[in-house]
């Protein structure tokens, strides 16, 4: 056998995964034991439980990782870990868990930064042709991304303040949609009016810009519900849940088109969470394709926090025999990792 | 037979290999990093220097709690790891039960307290002068409660652990001279404690798995206890 394993671990924040990946490529299992069930009840990702429930269960993933891949814990060339960004006591586990692993077994350790993992998830199922713009979007981040190679990404823009994917949580909580917010937005706003109401666009229309917010939309859309409630008038959930979701599916479209314009680029990547979304992958791909343009993104399981995509950005790391030291720690802010890999 | 102990349930991170007849090594650090950044290394350079590869210990005890919750699991996922790797026994020992085993010739009660803020202290009371026995199950209580408790007994108090240099004063004014300290070398958890209190288990067949391990924290998240507060309120205006 000539393949080379990789056995991945991510615990950034509440999902507990493993994968084993060959030549970076090949998926050959892909396990996740999700907690959103457990946080639920708090409206929102607790720290603390999460962290325990990623103990309690990450061996059991790593067993079950090698049991679908069929193969031992010897046949593994490497084993990566995502390192941050992400909740600090989450990450802790994953990382002092591969790393021990690492060390007993006298294997390579490969540090993965979160957000680069979520782009890679595209080279699982894509061949993609370089130069390509990168849009990645979740609960933790947005941020667009000029990518020359698998290896090399440099940052365009970010949030200033709200990740997308948490003013879905946000707005979700406050329309009683329940957690996590970003299906359950996607699914509301399936029969409502996206015109029904004017929330904001913030620094749309601006050539060169690529920074985001999303503070002052989530905001908005409190304040609107506020005075509808107080005024006694009647509204429905629905609707502002389409004018909510349109207002980022705009925001994102236009920076996106925007950017893949100034880096004259044929291929754009959508990456995280809210990848998964169906407006904002309709839309988008109906204005790149206008201009010419391709989009790829993952299938959804491969969009959230999985470990196969861990795999996939480790394999770069692999190839280039960057590998980790036994002092990794987890870093719950990755500030300067844009030309890192 | 050769146990590997690690504790890192307070800021004290330890790692030590013991035999039957003697301790290897002890490497215990108090310093400004990480238990993510020193726990490894510390084990590295513990094998290095006691010519053991991993596969070459018989098991690995850890302190599973209670402690502080960050660096509880990072000892006890480590140990986890090692024994999923390398298919090693393993056995998760009290963190009091160790901080008390240090001093086995005390003749009067030993008493562990633990950092646990809120006010709070981690306890559990033992027996010493010949051996070391457990009069009450670890526990989460305030300084103020377990001082009551130790007033309606006659024997000297021996205090350890972490939360000492905090309640000293008020411990010493409340049971007067029956209050003992030690010096901080022998105040503090240490990681051969461990280890030969999980020899014990070893030599008596009582071993476990990674699946078995889960620490004892003694205390749900800030989370769930507002949480549960809340229901409680609701249930009540209903
Ligand atoms: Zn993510």
């Amino acid at each position: 056998m000539t393949q080379k394993l990789i056995l991945a671990i991510e615990t950034s924040c509440d999902e507990t995964a493993a994968a084993v990946v060959a030549d970076g490529k090949i998926i050959l299992s892909n396990i996740i034991a999700s907690q959103v069930p457990v946080h639920q009840k708090f409206g929102g990702v607790v720290p603390e439980i999460a962290s325990r429930h990623h103990l309690e269960m990450i061996n059991e993933v790593v067993e079950e990782a090698l049991l679908e891949a069929n193969c031992t814990f010897a046949d593994l060339a490497a084993i990566a870990v995502t390192h941050g960004p992400g909740l600090v006591g989450a990450l802790l586990v994953g990382v002092n868990t591969a790393k021990t692993l690492a060390y007993a077994l006298d294997k390579p350790l490969l540090a993965v930064n979160h957000v680069l993992s979520h782009i890679a998830a595209n080279f699982l199922v894509h061949e993609v042709v370089f130069p390509a713009v990168c849009l990645v979007v979740s609960g933790g981040h947005t941020n667009l991304l000029y990518l020359t190679s698998r290896w090399q990404a440099e940052l365009l823009g970010a949030t200033r303040d709200d990740a997308a994917g948490e003013a879905f949580d946000k707005v979700a909580r406050v329309l009683g949609l329940g957690y996590p917010g970003g299906p359950a937005i996607d699914k509301a706003a399936e029969t409502g009016n996206s015109s029904a109401f004017a929330f904001p666009r913030a620094f749309t229309g601006q050539n060169n810009n690529f920074e985001f917010s999303f503070s002052g939309l989530k905001s908005a859309v409190i304040n609107t519900l506020h005075n509808l409630k107080q005024k006694g008038e009647n509204f429905q959930t629905a609707d502002v849940a389409a004018s909510f979701q349109q207002a980022v599916v705009d925001v994102l479209v236009e920076k996106t088109c925007l950017a893949a314009e100034v880096k004259q680029v044929k291929t754009v990547l959508l990456a995280g969470g809210v990848a998964a979304n169906r407006s904002l992958r309709q839309q988008l791909e109906q204005a790149l394709a206008a201009a010419n343009r391709n989009l790829i993104y993952p299938p959804p399981v491969l969009c959230t926090d999985n470990a196969a995509m861990v795999a996939a950005a480790g394999w770069n790391l692999y190839v280039k025999q960057k590998f980790a030291g036994l002092d990794l720690n987890a870093t719950p802010v990755l500030d300067n990792l844009w030309q890192v890999q | 037979m050769y146990v590997m102990g690690i504790d890192t349930a307070t800021l004290v991170c330890s790692v030590a290999v013991v035999s039957e007849e003697k301790t290897l090594a002890e490497y215990t650090q108090q310093v400004k990093k990480t238990h993510s950044e020193r726990l490894l290394p510390l084990i590295d350079t513990i094998l290095r220097d006691t010519g053991l590869k991993p596969q070459d210990l018989s098991g690995v005890a850890v302190a599973g709690g209670p402690g502080s919750f960050t660096g509880l699991r990072i000892g006890m996922v480590t140990a986890k790891a090692l024994g999923q790797a390398l298919a090693l026994p393993l056995c998760s020992i009290s963190t009091l039960a160790a901080l008390a085993a240090q001093h086995p010739l005390f003749p009067g009660l030993i008493c562990p307290i633990l950092d646990a803020r809120r006010e709070q202290v981690y306890n559990a009371i033992f027996t010493a002068g010949t051996q070391v026995e457990r009069l009450v199950a670890d526990r989460s209580l305030s300084v103020t409660e377990l001082l009551q408790e130790l007033q309606q007994r006659p024997e000297p108090v021996l205090f350890v652990g972490d939360a000492v240099p905090v309640y000293r004063q008020i411990i010493s004014r409340a049971l007067v001279s029956r209050a003992c300290f030690m010096p901080p070398e022998s105040a503090i958890c240490r990681a051969s404690s461990v280890a030969r209190l999980g020899l014990a288990q070893f030599s008596a067949g009582q071993v476990q798995s990674w699946r078995d391990l889960h620490p004892a924290y003694l205390r749900r998240s800030e989370a769930e206890i507002k949480y549960q507060q809340t229901q409680i309120e609701g249930g009540d205006s209903c």
